[in-house]
């Protein structure tokens, strides 16, 4: 598998939030909990994805700082 | 080759398929299944892509940077508009909880009718028959030779499906519950869903002493020859009763007519309504409510108690008859001390031979007692009043008015004296206090000619028969 679970996660975060959101609403018609009440969740679910993203997102590579006075020629 | 999804091949598909659907079985609810089940649509739709997803990432194929695009959550959102709106609809009920929109609703519904299994059940010469609350008419009659409680009749289902109004049928049939000496008729409307509406046409035949209670709400009782005791109460009736030997209560929400002829018993009245018709009532009469349209009461041979907003009316018996409309109120030939307290009213009053106590906020009067005259008292804020003394009659009479003028048509030994804007007329032989005041208006006493005199039998309303059609709104 030589996907980056980085861009995993992004691709998978939409059929998720989909998921979801159906869940929530066939919920509220079928008497579970009104959507009004349960909505927030969505919320919660997007910032979680995000975070798994950050999370295994490669450490950032950042060029070597300068040094301070640098070398003057 | 752009690598493609399965999702738009399968919602074209599954479109297909609800058309054929609805072209092959219409009698399928196919809107009803998908204003509730379309959110499955959304999860069904976002696991397959997952699926895919992650197919696409186990056998390393390169995967979208979104897995559902713009263009998709679009999609979605218009499925969640059209959803929405296809639930709310269907379910109008639970969001617009005031009842005139779910009776709009329903009557977008078409009528099925269906005739009633008839039900009958052996019940006691003098038992108590109670009409569970139903909408519809029910027509009771007592009869002589009947020892059983039969009750049969139609019933019409408002629906909008021919198989939601066939099983709505099957949920009501029509039971005869004995329970003691009582005998509950149901009708098992209550069952039915928001959806539909029933309203039952019941012809009802008991034992002549039975004694009937019905609760209704919405349509007419019809209920004849009975000798028990009667018992109305419904939020929407017109009430009809003949012949009955018991006491009759009648309570009701609203009303287009309440009549009532030949009552051995009292008779009381309550809630609000329009006509009223009371006639051969040998029993009390207690009217408390508000009703609206024509009164007509004769022939009551106990004492007659009227409260409604507007008017207050007593006597103790009423050979004669009372009329009121609105504005006005007409009676003739009353017993015992009358008391009418009224707000704005015509009153016409002839031929009384007791104590007349008058009080109105403004309208005319006009008052005629009978041979012998008795104590009147007459108060008006605004109104003429106009009284016709028989000749020769002994009364101290003492009429005036705050503005306005007064006519003395009536002769010695009466005069009229004048005081500022107003006048007053006084004089008399002796005899009861005759007082009439007005604040505004002209008073008028004048003799009461010969043939007014002559005691008028009272002209017996013949009432009109009872509309054979009932009036509830069993086809709207």
């Amino acid at each position: 598998m030589n996907v980056d679970n980085y861009s995993l996660i992004q691709a998978v975060r939409g059929p998720i939030m989909l998921i979801a959101l159906g869940t929530l609403v066939a919920m509220d018609y079928f008497g579970v909990r009104g959507f009004g009440q349960t909505w927030p969740i969505l919320i919660i679910l997007f910032g979680v994805l995000k975070l798994l993203e950050k999370a295994v997102a490669k450490p950032a590579t950042f060029p070597p700082p300068v040094p301070p006075g640098g070398n003057a020629i | 080759m752009k690598r493609g999804s399965v999702i738009g091949p399968l919602i074209l598909i599954g479109i297909g398929a609800l058309f054929l659907l609805r072209n092959l079985w219409p009698e399928i609810p196919l809107v009803d299944i998908i204003a509730k089940n379309w959110p499955f649509v959304l999860i069904a739709w976002g696991g397959l892509r997952l699926i895919e997803i992650l197919m696409w990432a186990i056998l390393s194929k390169p995967i979208p940077r979104n897995g559902i695009s713009g263009g998709e959550w679009m999609l979605v959102f218009l499925i969640c508009i059209v959803g929405g709106t296809m639930y709310t609809a269907r379910h109008y009920a639970a969001w617009f909880p005031n009842r005139p929109w779910h009776e709009v609703m329903i009557g977008m519904g078409d009528n099925y009718d269906y005739t009633l299994n008839a039900v009958e059940k052996p019940c006691a010469k003098n038992c108590r028959v109670l009409i569970e609350n139903f909408r519809g008419n029910a027509k009771i009659t007592g009869s002589k030779e009947a020892t059983t409680v039969n009750v049969s009749g139609h019933e019409t289902v408002r629906s909008f499906q021919q198989n939601e109004a066939d099983s709505t049928n099957k949920q009501t049939p029509l039971e005869l519950i004995p329970q003691g000496d009582q005998m509950i008729v149901r009708t098992n409307q209550d069952r039915v869903s928001d959806r539909t509406r029933v309203t039952a046409e019941l012809e009802i035949t008991v034992p002549i002493g039975a004694s009937i209670e019905g609760h209704g709400r919405m349509g007419d009782f019809d209920i004849e020859s009975v000798n028990g005791a009667v018992d109305i109460n419904s939020d929407n009736a017109g009430v009809r009763l003949e012949n009955i030997g018991g006491d009759v209560h009648v309570d009701l929400r609203k009303s287009d007519i309440v009549r009532a002829i030949g009552v051995k018993g009292s008779v009381d009245l309550k809630g609000r309504g329009q006509d009223v018709e009371l006639q051969n009532i040998d029993g009390q009469v207690t009217v408390a409510g508000t009703y609206t349209g024509q009164i007509q009461l004769s022939n009551l041979a106990k004492p007659l108690r009227w409260e409604d907003t507007q008017i207050s009316v007593s006597c103790e018996k009423l050979p004669g008859q009372i009329h009121m409309g609105l504005g006005e109120f007409t009676a003739n030939n009353l017993t015992g001390p009358v008391r009418l307290n009224g707000r704005s009213r015509d009153v016409q009053i002839s031929d009384f031979t007791q104590a007349m106590d008058l009080t109105l906020d403004r309208g005319n009067i006009e008052l005629r007692p009978g041979k012998t005259v008795p104590k009147i008292e007459v108060h008006t804020r605004s109104g003429d009043v106009e009284l016709a003394l028989p000749e020769g009659a002994r009364f101290d009479l003492k009429a005036s008015t705050d503005r306005g003028e007064a006519r003395n048509d009536f002769g010695a030994p009466l005069r009229v004296d004048e005081t500022g804007r107003g006048a007053t007329i006084v004089g008399g032989s002796g005899g009861p206090e005759l007082r009439l005041e007005t604040g505004r208006g002209t008073v008028t006493v004048r003799k009461a000619s010969a043939d007014e005199l002559i005691v008028p039998t009272p002209e017996r309303p013949t009432p009109e028969r009872p509309p054979d059609a009932p009036k509830a709104p069993i086809r709207q």
